[in-house]
């Protein structure tokens, strides 16, 4: 039991000293002008990924103790390290490129785009497993939950589009490019909408010790979302450079990811050893 | 095997699907239930086994809250009418 307990504080310091560490370094580097601090910015951009890389090793032991691929508690746990891992390869092949080419940011689309991409899929199953789990199936025989469960991804599916997609010019010459172009917009938009369903339509029946754990790792989705929304704007507008403020969100939202997984396992523990 | 134990096997694999091993790590908490066989599938439930099976349910309601209950009561369904009514759990009406 004590060992146990010293388990659980060791895995949520480590994480939580990384992120101080890179808070830390991104102000410093804060204060300078951002042609001044190029070397700098791009190391930190390169760098803090080490969250995402942890966490999901992480998230691999935490699935296994909840039975693996053959639970539904395991495959959320896969699914978000899957996730990071791909935000990993993704990061890792931009920071190599923006490096070796001496340019600000990465061409869009390339190779990135498979981790980046990839992790909006892995995300969109864990949100799916999430809400089965938080009983939204039990709640959809209310008509009342049926019309939210409508409405809700409506609303933001079209949000998304008027934001981001009203007037598209399509370019056939890159299908790839317009495949992203819809892909990345609408997937995260399907993946938040199914969250925040879960969070109202689960709020009066889901509860126990699981509830914290459960809504801790909805909260983290909406915070990579929210991430992941300006992360778009920026970039359409063209505003968008390593180690600014959505750099360091994306750094944020690795470190609450990490800490979700983690708080995961110590529920395990709890439940376990109760 | 009695339609009870059915049930009671019935909701630690439906609970197992969700959180895994530890389904039957909550189940061999409850009082009165002994798992004989994890494997075939095999439990004692004692002499009481509607309070026992009310205590199982309200072992796993102590982790997902209603959810938990309903994921019970949906694993007993098809075998809930082959009992009488007095027979049911109070934690599966």
């Amino acid at each position: 039991m004590k060992k146990e307990h010293k388990w659980s504080k060791f895995s949520y310091i480590i994480p939580i000293l990384i992120f101080i560490g890179f808070t830390i370094w991104w102000l410093y580097l804060r204060q300078f002008d951002s042609d001044v601090t190029r070397n700098g910015r791009q190391l930190w951009g390169a760098t803090y990924q080490i969250l995402a890389f942890y966490g999901a090793i992480v998230g691999l032991l935490i699935s296994k103790k909840w039975g693996g691929y053959k639970s539904q508690l395991g495959r959320v746990a896969l699914a978000f390290s899957a996730g990071l891992f791909l935000q990993c390869f993704g990061q890792t092949y931009s920071s190599y490129y923006v490096y070796h080419f001496a340019v600000e940011s990465p061409p869009y689309p390339a190779i990135g785009d498979i981790g980046f991409f990839g992790s909006v899929l892995a995300y969109i199953y864990a949100v799916v497993l999430l809400s089965k789990i938080s009983g939204v199936k039990t709640t959809l025989k209310q008509v009342h939950n049926k019309i939210f469960a409508f409405i809700i991804p409506c609303v933001i599916l079209a949000s998304s589009y008027f934001f981001f997609l009203k007037g598209y010019e399509f370019d056939w010459s890159s299908p790839t490019q317009i495949v992203l172009d819809f892909g990345y917009p609408f997937g995260q938009a399907f993946y938040v909408s199914i969250a925040i369903l879960a969070l109202v339509m689960s709020r009066n029946i889901l509860g126990g010790i699981m509830r914290k754990s459960i809504l801790l790792l909805i909260f983290a989705l909406l915070f990579q979302y929210f991430s992941d929304v300006m992360f778009l704007y920026e970039a359409i507008r063209g505003s968008w450079y390593v180690g600014n403020i959505n750099d360091y969100l994306y750094a944020s939202s690795y470190f609450i990811l990490f800490l979700s997984l983690v708080q995961l396992g110590s529920t395990f523990e709890k439940i376990k050893n109760s | 095997m009695s339609i009870l134990q059915q049930i009671a096997i019935k909701i630690i694999r439906e609970q197992e699907l969700i959180i895994g091993p530890l389904a039957w790590i909550e189940a061999q908490k409850v009082s009165n239930l002994k798992v004989l066989n994890k494997d075939r599938g095999e439990v004692d439930l004692g002499s009481d086994e509607p309070s026992t099976i009310d205590k199982l349910v309200y072992q796993y309601e102590r982790l997902f809250g209603r959810v938990s209950v309903e994921v019970c009561k949906d694993a007993a369904a098809n075998l809930i009418g082959s009992l009488a009514p007095m027979d049911i759990p109070v934690s599966l009406r």
